[in-house]
């Protein structure tokens, strides 16, 4: 019976040609390579947050009136909500830091060039779509916390000349963060970027597929590389399995809380801070001088963040020598000056009052 | 044996917060039994959250990290005998 | 996968397979009855309400209806030409739509809009896909107020 039943889809389903390219696909051995499993680390978190995302949609009510109240109600009363509410948050966290890991050694072994271009560009894109989750994500409990940097983060376009007003109000909805600040937020985040960023992922794991994992400019590699399947399938097991550890980990010890209800009328309290993710471009804010050359400080972050942005896109043609098979210089340089930048803005912004 | 223990451990136990839940809800219907019941219940929640038990997190993270370690250790043994056998050193 | 080689021993992969596959299996349990405990709607812990008051149920002048909430479901109110009040659970037995009182000229009834279904003025089905009559409601006027509770409680 069963064996009627697998011989009928081998027969329409071409089983055997994938299976015969996942067992011909190689994973290249060398010191180098534990970075290869952030990629897959965020694939899980990335699954853990479909999964617990479309949970919480069940309960969650996107209005003013009961968005707040609805978050109470799936930690309160609803059987484990809190549970999913924890991980859905944690997850967040662990795989934007995942993903930075992943990005940042993809960077540091020139792992974007000649074939792998398109893998840069649409993991870069999917750096903004991660971002964008964030962001549209940190609005929906409703609560002062949130209510404050969404306001704040809906203003930053503000200094863009032209365009900057407009953006804003795109962003907002209507004039002030509220109900329909709150449905476009939540409609970004479970509608507009679940489906961009499956798009990407299909096309990023598609590419990754064809291609292999990258090997390091002049590193050697002498061993034998793993089969993809299933030597190499169970390495990433073992490293799902240790990352839905510490996820359950810290989301059963450190569960995630609920500030007051939110209040368009009261004051800003003390010691708004966005997610860490966003401390670094917070930061940049917070030391930019208010004028540089009778130009507001924040339109010169807001234009370098940009220009960093579209430049970070386009890593793959920058790099000439990247494409002849060498490492240069000045990129190994930008890449490291970036990462000790991001680390130190973070650190700062947690020290600094 | 163990795992469906917990597992039948963690389907019995009564969830005490929302039990207090329960109580002041009633102590609010008590008083006026027709608004109470013709709003939903969504609206009768405290002004904070109620921290889970620690007894229920400490039970769920035990239980997550006993399934996660068996299999950890039977997949890190699936993958020496593959690796034995596709002669990787 | 064969489980036994040629000797009909267990192997050390076949039997690393079963146990890994029987491990994932038995880990899935909790799993998913977590999932399904989150998904099943808790039950109300509002008690059942057994009864209401209309203090404006002068508004229903005779011949016509008005549906007020009974808790969580509505009920239907009939003012009857005769100048009696009658209640009835508003959910039609068939497949739950609201019934609507139609009068005047006619032979004073309920009928269902969805598939047609009519009740006469003592909720009985007497035409239409309806399998039994109405749940009555018991009416007293009480003061000011009538009061409408399930027919159960005297």
């Amino acid at each position: 019976m069963l064996i009627n039943v697998i011989s009928w889809i081998e027969e329409r389903l071409p089983v055997q040609s994938i299976k015969t390219f996942f067992i011909k696909k190689n994973v290249p051995r060398h010191r180098h390579s534990i970075w290869y499993y952030f990629g897959g680390m965020t694939l899980l978190f990335f699954v853990v947050q479909i999964v617990t995302g479309i949970l919480l949609t069940f309960y969650y009510t996107p209005t003013p009136e009961k968005a707040h109240e609805s978050v109470m109600y799936i930690v309160n009363e609803v059987p484990y909500g809190w549970l999913i509410r924890s991980l859905h948050a944690w997850s967040a966290n662990l795989m934007i830091g995942a993903m930075f890991i992943h990005m940042f050694s993809a960077f540091l072994m020139v792992a974007y060039r000649k074939p792998r271009e398109l893998l840069w560009v649409s993991g870069a894109l999917l750096m903004f779509v991660v971002l964008g989750f964030g962001f549209t994500g940190y609005l929906l409990p409703w609560d002062t916390m949130a209510y404050f940097a969404t306001l704040i983060g809906t203003e930053v376009p503000a200094t863009m000349p032209v365009i900057g007003d407009w953006g804003v109000s795109l962003l907002k909805g209507s004039e002030e963060v509220g109900a329909e600040t709150l449905t476009r937020m939540y409609s970004i985040h479970t509608v507009v970027l679940p489906l961009v960023s499956l798009l990407l992922v299909s096309f990023h794991l598609g590419l990754n597929q064809l291609y292999g994992a990258s090997v390091p400019v002049g590193t050697e590699t002498p061993r034998k590389p793993i089969p993809f399947f299933p030597n190499f399938l169970y390495r990433d097991l073992l490293s799902w399995t240790l990352g839905l550890g510490i996820l359950i980990a810290l989301a059963t010890i450190l569960p995630s809380g609920l500030g007051e209800k939110a209040d368009p009328l009261a004051s800003a309290p003390l010691g708004i801070k966005p997610e860490w993710y966003f401390l670094p471009l917070y930061q940049s804010l917070r030391m930019a001088p208010a004028e540089v050359f009778s130009l507001s400080g924040d339109f010169i972050v807001n234009l370098l963040v940009a220009i960093g942005c579209s430049v970070w896109l386009a890593i793959p043609f920058l790099d000439r020598k990247a494409s002849a098979g060498r490492k240069s210089l000045p990129f190994m340089v930008l890449g490291i000056v970036l990462i000790l930048y991001l680390i130190t803005t973070i650190l700062l912004a947690y020290v600094l009052p | 044996m163990l795992c469906l223990a917990l597992i039948a451990a963690s389907l019995s136990m009564p969830n005490q917060a929302a039990t207090a839940q329960e109580e002041e809800k009633r102590d609010t219907t008590a008083l006026d039994s027709t608004t109470a019941a013709a709003t939903p219940a969504i609206v009768e929640a405290p002004a904070k959250i109620i921290d889970p038990e620690l007894s229920e997190r400490g039970l769920i993270l035990f239980v997550v990290l006993v399934m996660l370690a068996g299999f950890g250790l039977l997949v890190g043994l699936k993958k020496r005998e593959a690796d034995q056998r596709a002669g990787l050193d | 996968m064969r489980k036994e080689n040629k000797q009909g021993r267990i192997t050390r992969r076949g039997l690393l397979t079963g146990l890994l596959t029987g491990w994932a299996t038995v880990s899935a349990i909790p799993v998913v009855s977590v999932l399904l405990r989150f998904l099943t709607p808790t039950a109300s812990s509002a008690p059942a309400v057994e009864s209401i008051e209309l203090p404006d149920y002068g508004d229903i002048v005779k011949d016509s209806a008005k549906v007020v909430r009974f808790g969580k479901q509505p009920a239907i109110v009939i003012h009857t030409p005769a100048g009696q009040y009658k209640a009835f659970m508003a959910r039609c037995t068939h497949l739950g739509c609201v019934v609507k009182y139609e009068g005047g000229e006619e032979v004073p009834r309920l009928h269902c809009n969805c598939h047609g279904s009519i009740f006469d003025l003592n909720g009985k089905n007497i035409s239409g896909p309806a399998p039994r009559p109405l749940d009555p409601l018991r009416v007293n006027i009480k003061g000011e107020s009538l009061v409408i509770s399930t027919a159960t409680r005297a």
